[in-house]
């Protein structure tokens, strides 16, 4: 009796603690402090890696995320720069804006699937950056990119401090995180992994799949494109380089080393590399080749995943005898 | 615009189109036998023309000897890849791409680190210039094109007429019917990757002397070859060449006569409209 | 009895050299020098594409800092500061150059950042000001420094070479000349045609071609194709980084005889060594510091050049030029005692320093982005030279700059502090 209580009790207990280290977080760190910044960084990075996942759970892999970053990027700075728009209004209509060109492009490139659908979104990324690299200066101010943008203001309140560009994404994040839990727990996504697994059947079964991978399509890059607005205020401007191949890249490996399996993995490979890119950021050259041997060595050694570490190392230690007490 | 214009966009034509058949040969090989997307492609284009001034300026040996020792080299390269990294990844395109990526890493960093990060060039065994009627052909670019024409060849009699090249070309039709007739698939995985592989270094070793060696020049190639490999159809060897002759052709041409910035979004509008009205590719098999 | 002697002696001995020891040992603090440590940082792509010129300048710093270090130090009043050196690598993504300046003024209190392209250099600008950390630039854009009170230029970028070199070639071969320019196609690149532009504007010249390729190309023929029908007496490659030597012999393949122009980082040895010395005759290179072996060169310049061939093994402008940098402020430290960035700019803006690139004592410009003449205040800390290539790989360089220079205001400036 005793020990199913505490049973029940724990989960509760941890939730409980971590909800508290969030909230405090910019305390403990330090409201300015580089920690809180690379944080932030991550927790945008999360929502990348998460809204990837909810369009991967059809089996799409979307190359082009950080184009739809970019749009809600460029467009919350235009809101604030040139229509002199709050920057809540500038933030939330770059994620529509975003979400709607993704309904545009779903109609061309949700009918193709799998490798196709990785090398036209991922053909699609590079002309886009090409593109606004080189034509609209006026708008976009080719790779030069745009700097210098004041610090943002929500309701009078300015943002003088990381800690409200944490608060923010820290509500962005759990916003993400819960649409993704609920559609992945509930029936819709039975629905989408029928779809990765075998369309055809589910087609018969007369689930229109185009509209369910719109569906996901448009939220996943909608959210990103919330992110990047408030990636793009929190570093001061951007350039079309930041939301090209190396960051898309960036945002599979989160998703892929992490474990697509669960939607904890992209949180734990962000988490992770999150701070290992801070880690190796001193190490110059070498860099480099540490981030490919731990990408090379992670595969091989955890194919599930980062998240598959627990039960991997359980199964090691578990092998040379049977437990029959084990949960 | 007169004959010499033309002759001169040709030439340039003929040069990227084969270097572009050879990349996308090996990379369809790859995928057409394992299933998987080698990002590392281009870093193996690389590593071949990188070998080649390693064994030529260390060494001292001709360009022949160096060329043929940077191709083995590749190779062996290639199949202890296969055979010791990758075989968790077959068939996962996903987790391909990330170990193909982690593997990039390394051998660019390790490239640069190695062999310095500033361009290095290695001399041709040919100079001089011919003139055909006003356009410039240097014999130096004259022996990249035989010596990819060669490749190809020998790939081609490799594939057709050997043992080994019909084992790889029923393992890429039927994998469970091919080990059911006794073909070892491991042995085919990894021979299949280390002759994709080889097919990339040496378009490296082939371009080496015409162009300059650094540890960066396999990206552009890596986004060529997939170009040419969506063009053509994925895993399909014709569909390769073709695509190739056509994306050397279509680059060397939009390039002249407007800019290469147009000839670039000219490319990846061509890729994105084939995809969406026949994903297949010009010759694709799936 | 004399044993008693003996042994006092050997005592009174053996007391009064422990007492020599121990005074010569301790007695110091009295007189010591007081030490500390501050440090500076880099932003620069070390991997990837950039690494081509970022490596090199990470060894120009590193040169630099250990030859201070070793010689004692920055001295500011009675304390001898070592300097200690962080490398940053910014893989040419500004985001991440973004972040590695938060690092580094966080966690290190850096005293200043060298970077060496402009969009990183743009986008630290104002977390650095803020945090009141001097900036150093190498990259192209111009207006870097224009209005800011804490950043420098320490190298010409395309402004100013392109119009020194015009001049010069409007002065040789008269107005009318045909240029063509082929720039790569990114923000360097557009600057450059656009000043291009601009000055062959002003001196008359022809102007009869002007394209942008993609960087990382190697294969100029069907551009050249093109270029060449315009048969221009001029090519100026603006910032083709590596790519230039492939273009000088592609270009000399196809039938041209005229002069090439190179305003990037220039690297003799892959001049030579890529394009071979035939075909790199007659081309002219700018802010070459090449200048380091010619006949003008100073004895420091050549002790510097011997140096660098000792240690790094190969020659780079960026190297020499981030090399004078680190000295430029060691003087700017130790001339003003102070550390504070508003004390330190102040004096770099007043005073004249010695610069080992010039090979002279200079003077920052107050304005950083105009150009001055007759007073010797410079733009940049390193000169613009005409170097030439002659045959057999041997070059001549001199430099192209004041009192030539133009005034970029009608007058030059009236209030400038002493």
């Amino acid at each position: 009796m005793k020990l199913k209580r505490l049973k029940l009790t724990m989960p509760v207990l941890y939730i409980f603690v971590a909800a508290i280290i969030l909230l405090a977080l910019p305390y403990i760190t330090g409201v300015n402090s580089y920690w809180l910044r690379i944080f932030v960084i991550i927790g945008i990075n999360t929502v990348m890696a998460l809204t990837l996942r909810l369009i991967l759970l059809t089996g799409l892999m979307n190359l082009a995320h950080p184009t739809f970053m970019a749009i809600g990027a460029y467009f919350s700075i235009f809101a604030m720069t040139r229509f002199q728009l709050p920057f809540l209004v500038g933030l939330i209509g770059g994620g529509l804006v975003a979400g709607i060109c993704a309904l545009i492009l779903s109609y061309p490139f949700l009918r193709v699937k799998g490798v196709y659908f990785f090398l036209i979104t991922l053909t699609f990324l590079e002309m886009f950056r090409i593109a606004i690299s080189n034509y609209w200066r006026d708008w976009f101010n080719g790779a030069d990119g745009i700097y210098g943008l004041m610090a943002p203001t929500i309701g009078g309140f300015q943002f003088t401090s990381l800690a409200p560009f944490y608060y923010l994404c820290l509500v962005v994040l759990l916003i993400t995180f819960a649409i993704c839990w609920r559609i992945e727990k509930s029936w819709s996504g039975s629905v989408l992994l029928s779809i990765r697994d075998a369309d055809m059947l589910s087609r018969c079964v007369g689930i229109n799949i185009m509209s369910w991978k719109a569906y996901v399509f448009v939220i996943g890059c909608s959210l990103a494109g919330v992110a990047g607005g408030i990636l793009a205020f929190l570093v001061g401007g951007v350039n079309p380089n930041n939301f090209g191949f190396p960051y898309a890249v960036d945002i599979q490996v989160f998703v892929i080393v992490g474990g697509m399996g669960t939607i904890w993995g992209p949180i734990l490979g962000a988490l992770l590399f999150g701070g290992l890119g801070d880690f190796l950021r001193g190490l110059g050259g070498y860099a480099l080749l540490v981030n490919g041997s731990v990408l090379v060595l992670i595969i091989l050694f955890l194919p599930a995943g980062l998240i598959d570490f627990p039960s991997r190392i359980r199964q090691l230690i578990r092998r040379p005898a049977v437990d029959a007490r084990e949960k | 615009m007169d004959a010499a214009f033309y002759l001169q966009m040709t030439i340039t034509a003929v040069v990227l189109s084969l270097l572009y058949i050879l990349m996308a040969s090996g990379f369809n090989l790859v995928f057409g036998i394992i299933g998987i997307v080698n990002f590392a492609h281009g870093t193996f284009y690389m590593l071949g023309a990188t070998f080649v001034y390693w064994f030529m300026k260390s060494y001292g040996w001709s360009y022949f000897f160096a060329g043929i020792a940077s191709v083995a080299l590749a190779y062996g390269i290639g199949w202890l890849c296969e055979r010791y990294l990758m075989r968790g990844v077959r068939g996962d395109i996903l987790g391909s791409i990330i170990i193909t990526l982690g593997l990039l890493m390394i051998f660019q960093s390790a490239a640069q680190i190695i062999w310095g990060e500033w361009d290095k060039a290695v001399p041709s065994p040919v100079t001089g210039v011919i003139n055909i009627g006003g356009a410039f052909l240097p014999w130096e670019t004259v022996l990249p094109m035989v010596g990819a024409l060669v490749v190809m060849m020998l790939l081609y009699w490799f594939l057709m007429y050997t043992k080994l090249g019909l084992s790889l070309r029923a393992v890429t039709n039927n994998r469970e019917a091919a080990a059911l007739m006794g073909i070892n698939i491991n042995f085919s995985y990894s021979l299949g990757f280390a002759i994709g592989c080889t097919l990339a270094a040496a378009a490296g070793v082939l371009i080496a002397p015409l162009w300059s060696i650094s540890s960066t020049m396999g990206s552009t190639p890596l986004w060529k070859t997939f170009i040419v490999v969506i063009l053509g159809g994925m895993g399909s060897l014709p569909g390769a060449v073709v695509a190739g002759i056509l994306l050397g052709v279509v680059d060397s041409f939009v390039t002249t006569l407007f800019s290469s910035a147009a000839a670039h979004i000219f490319g990846f509008g061509i890729i994105i409209t084939i995809l969406v009205f026949r994903p297949r590719g010009l010759m694709g098999q799936i | 009895m004399l044993k008693r002697w003996t042994s006092i002696g050997v005592a009174l001995v053996v007391a009064v050299s422990l007492v020599v020891v121990f005074l010569a040992r301790y007695a110091k603090p009295a007189a010591a020098e007081k030490t500390g440590t501050f440090v500076i940082g880099a932003i620069t792509p070390m991997s990837g594409l950039g690494a081509s010129w970022g490596i090199p300048q990470t060894k120009g710093l590193g040169m630099a800092v250990d030859s201070i270090n070793k010689a004692g130090g920055v001295r500011i009043g009675d304390t001898h500061y070592a300097i200690d050196l962080k490398l940053m690598d910014s893989k040419l993504d500004t985001a991440e150059a973004v972040s590695c300046c938060h690092k580094l003024i966080e966690q290190y209190k850096v005293k200043a950042i060298f970077t060496s392209d402009s969009a990183a250099g743009v986008a630290i600008r104002d977390i650095r000001d803020a945090a009141k950390v001097i900036g150093m630039d190498s990259g192209w854009s111009r207006d870097i420094s224009k209005g800011t009170k804490y950043q420098f230029r320490f190298q010409p970028g395309s402004y100013e070479t392109s119009l020194a070199l015009y001049r010069y070639i409007k002065k040789i071969d008269g107005p009318g000349t045909k240029i063509a320019v082929l720039d790569p196609d990114y923000e360097g690149g557009w600057a450059d045609t656009n000043y291009v532009k601009s000055w062959a504007k002003k001196y008359n010249l022809d102007l009869v071609f002007s394209e942008f390729y993609t960087p990382g190309t190697k294969d100029f023929t069907p551009i050249l194709t093109k270029l060449l029908r315009k048969k221009p007496s001029y090519i100026d490659a603006g910032c083709s980084g590596g790519d230039y030597p492939i273009l000088i012999k592609q270009a000399y393949d196809m039938g041209y005889r005229g002069t090439l122009i190179y305003k990037g980082d220039t690297m003799v040895r892959d001049m030579l060594e890529i394009a071979g010395p035939e075909r790199a005759f007659g081309v002219h290179a700018t802010f070459g510091l090449l200048d380091f072996v010619s006949k003008k060169a100073t004895s420091e310049q050549r002790a510097v050049y011997k140096k660098v061939m000792e240690t790094v093994g190969y020659v780079n402008t960026l190297l020499f030029t981030s090399y004078d940098g680190v000295f430029m402020l060691k003087q700017a430290w130790e001339g003003s005692g102070s550390l504070d960035a508003d004390v330190v700019c102040n004096w770099l803006r007043t005073h004249e320093w010695h610069s080992i690139a010039r090979g002279e004592n200079i003077r920052v410009a107050p304005e950083a982005a105009g150009i001055y003449h007759g007073n010797k205040g410079c733009a940049t800390t390193a000169p613009v030279s005409l170097v030439q290539m002659r045959p057999g790989g041997i070059y001549e360089s001199w430099c192209l700059e004041a009192p030539e220079w133009e005034s970029e205001f009608h007058e030059p400036p009236k209030n400038i502090k002493k």
